[in-house]
């Protein structure tokens, strides 16, 4: 992170700080908590979709839910976080200089430590319990490197919109959960009823929904252990960085202002 | 930046405008649905300063509320850029805009002051070597490991200050810092400024209080309306200042001046005064000696009664006063005449308050001129309590055997 300077490293560690402390004030469980909700979604649709309504036919289908999830929970929970961070710390950015950029990716890192536990905790059960290779874990750190590339855009991007625009977080929020459906988390296009006869549906499913193929690397890496598509690659690199860059450029656009706006 | 001296100062053709938006936020749907923008109107806050300020040297920033004061510190602190105009600062610029931004309520006092002070750039280290120091200097040592949201106003000012004190700037913005917290901690933050001062640090200093300007600053700036009307020797800005506001009373100033109306008037109410203990001001604080002056005209043979009516900004009765009963110090004579009412300690909490005045008959309630919120005023509070007045008493509590039924409380 080139772009905060050495001396507002400790501001932003102590803003991840605040960030995660604020969060679950005083509670001995601490950064447990966070990993309640995924574990909870996971233990609720692994029983409806493979015990009551059994559509599923995964092995492992926990894990391959909580792989899905580690990296949805990272998005959506820094677009959500990061999206009120500046109007949230107005006070600070009314009243003292230092770089806003600090404001939103302090959300989002604090977001990451979640997502971070739960990739630590997958990395063993999955080395453990998978079938393909093992190796692909490999390509583990240029997935994450792109996935935060692109979290980090978006958070920087949304941050700022909500100063400007304030009805932007409700917005996000609306679109979460139909979004969620719409990326495939919970099921494989593996399984896809439509795969064969509409391919032109598959595609534009994986990469319309620019989520999707940040999933599927993840879930080929570090679940199927199999080689993500060559073009899911170059597709979560390529979006990565434009989506980092043109974040980074609207949020240098826009922060000029700030102090005025909020 | 590099031909600047650290702690010097150079603004070049700065101004700064604002948008004055006249409806509600604009929102994202709107904006994309209907390509609407949001209705507003520009108002410069500062307007083609230049200015000049050598390393070193102490200015304080006067004038009335909204004449550009804030926006130039926030401009120097890089908060805000400008809209044309250069402002360029050399060295280090430490801002406290306000004491203690950034808090975090549920942190305790220590842990706060880790982040606040790199908030403001200070290392991890440095604060660590200086912990000892900023606790002992807020003199919080018994509070220092609880959350702030226990801390009184006072106390979180305190700390507040306490971090700035140990940082080391070469430009130094303070934005009426010292208006609250008790007075003993008040000239501890002052000395602490001069010693800031002695250091070759260089001060800018917004404050409505005349006593602070003249303690501190050797240089003095009056704004208004965004230009510099008046720079230099601090007594004589300071002097320019009165005299500007004698001619065109602001209502933030702590005065207004009563436009004349067209009918004709037995009495008529002339120019309403608020004063703390440094002259008049808009800003109180709680407990503080306030003195209420109402000139007013007598054009007949009448002698006034002056009433007061203080109410909270949003019109609800908080108490009256008026001088009736003082028969013999009412001016009955025609001319000029001051009435003032002399409150030993202002009874009133944190908030903003309005005072209607009205001059009436000395029986009918007839009133030959009334002005509803003739003033307003904001009143700072450092103590405990709530609700608009200050309700002065000690508390005891002691353990007793058994109520009887005199004290039992009926439920």
């Amino acid at each position: 992170m080139s772009f905060i300077a050495p001396h507002n490293r400790q501001l932003f560690a102590n803003l991840v700080r605040r960030e995660v402390r604020g969060r679950y004030k005083g509670s001995w469980l601490g950064i447990i908590w966070t990993l309640i909700t995924p574990l909870v979604m996971m233990g609720a649709y692994t029983l409806v979709f493979t015990v009551v309504w059994q559509v599923v036919s995964i092995t492992h289908y926990p894990l391959f839910i909580l792989t899905g999830l580690a990296f949805w929970t990272f998005l959506t929970g820094s677009m959500t976080v990061a999206a009120t961070s500046l109007v949230g710390n107005a006070d600070l950015v009314k009243k003292v200089a230092f770089p806003r950029q600090i404001v939103p990716l302090a959300a989002m890192v604090s977001q990451g430590i979640t997502a971070a536990v739960m990739v630590a905790i997958l990395i063993p059960l999955n080395l453990w319990l998978m079938d393909g290779s093992r190796l692909v874990m490999l390509l583990l750190p240029l997935v994450i490197v792109a996935s935060c590339a692109l979290v980090a855009g978006l958070a920087l991007a949304l941050s700022v919109l909500n100063v400007f625009f304030r009805d932007t977080e409700h917005i996000v929020n609306a679109l979460l959960l139909p979004w969620f459906f719409l990326t495939p988390i919970l099921y494989s296009f593996d399984s896809f009823p439509l795969a064969t006869s509409h391919e032109w549906l598959l595609d534009l499913l994986k990469y319309a929904n620019f989520a999707t193929p940040f999933v599927l690397a993840i879930q080929d890496t570090l679940f199927w252990g199999r080689m993500p598509e060559t073009s899911v690659l170059i597709y979560i690199v390529v979006v990565g960085a434009a989506v980092f860059a043109g974040g980074y450029a609207l949020f240098r656009k826009m922060q000029r202002d700030l102090a005025v706006e909020l | 930046m590099s031909d600047l001296r650290p702690g010097e100062i150079r603004l070049e053709g700065v101004s700064r405008k604002y948008r004055l938006l006249l409806e509600r936020n604009q929102t994202l749907k709107e904006a994309i649905l209907r390509r609407r923008r949001s209705i507003h109107r520009e108002v410069w806050a500062l307007r083609d300063v230049d200015l000049h300020i050598e390393p070193g040297h102490a200015v304080g920033v006067i004038g009335a509320n909204g004449a550009g004061k804030s926006t130039m510190l926030k401009l120097l602190a890089g908060i805000l850029p400008p809209n044309a105009g250069q402002v360029r600062t050399g060295g280090k610029v430490v801002s406290l805009l306000e004491l203690g931004s950034g808090f975090h309520p549920d942190f305790t006092g220590r842990e706060n002051v880790i982040l606040n002070a790199s908030i403001h750039g200070m290392s991890r280290q440095s604060v660590r070597a200086r912990m000892d120091d900023i606790i002992a200097f807020s003199e919080l040592e018994g509070f220092i490991d609880a959350p702030v949201r226990t801390y009184s106003s006072g106390m979180y000012m305190r700390l507040g200050f306490s971090v700035a004190a140990e940082l080391d700037p070469d430009i130094l913005l303070l934005d009426e810092v010292l208006a609250v917290g008790d007075e003993a901690f008040q000239s501890k933050c002052l000395s602490r400024i001069a010693d800031f001062q002695r250091r070759g640090v260089t001060i800018v200093f917004v404050s409505h209080s005349q006593w602070a300007i003249q303690t501190v600053c050797d240089r003095a700036i009056w704004l208004s309306g965004g230009n510099v009307v008046s720079d230099g020797d601090p007594v004589k800005v300071l002097d320019d200042y009165h005299k500007g506001l004698a001619t065109s009373m602001g209502a933030d100033s702590g005065a207004a001046v009563v436009e004349e109306d067209h009918g004709w008037r037995s009495a008529r109410i002339v120019s309403v005064t608020v004063s703390g203990d440094d002259g008049p001001t808009s800003r109180l604080l709680s407990g503080e000696r306030c003195i209420v002056e109402v000139v007013y005209e007598v054009n007949e043979d009448v002698s006034p009664v002056t009433a007061l009516t203080v109410r909270t900004v949003d019109g609800a009765l908080i108490a009256g006063t008026d001088n009736r009963v003082a028969v013999d110090q009412r001016a009955s004579e025609r001319g000029f005449h001051r009435a003032r009412f002399v409150l030993a300690q202002l009874p009133l909490m944190e908030g903003r308050f309005a005072i209607d005045v009205k001059l009436e008959a000395d029986a009918g309630g007839f009133s030959f001129h009334e002005v509803e919120r003739a003033v307003e005023f904001t009143v700072f509070s450092t103590g405990r309590g709530f609700g608009p007045v200050a309700i002065l008493g000690d508390w005891d509590v002691a353990g007793i055997d058994r109520p009887d039924a005199g004290e039992a409380l009926r439920a």
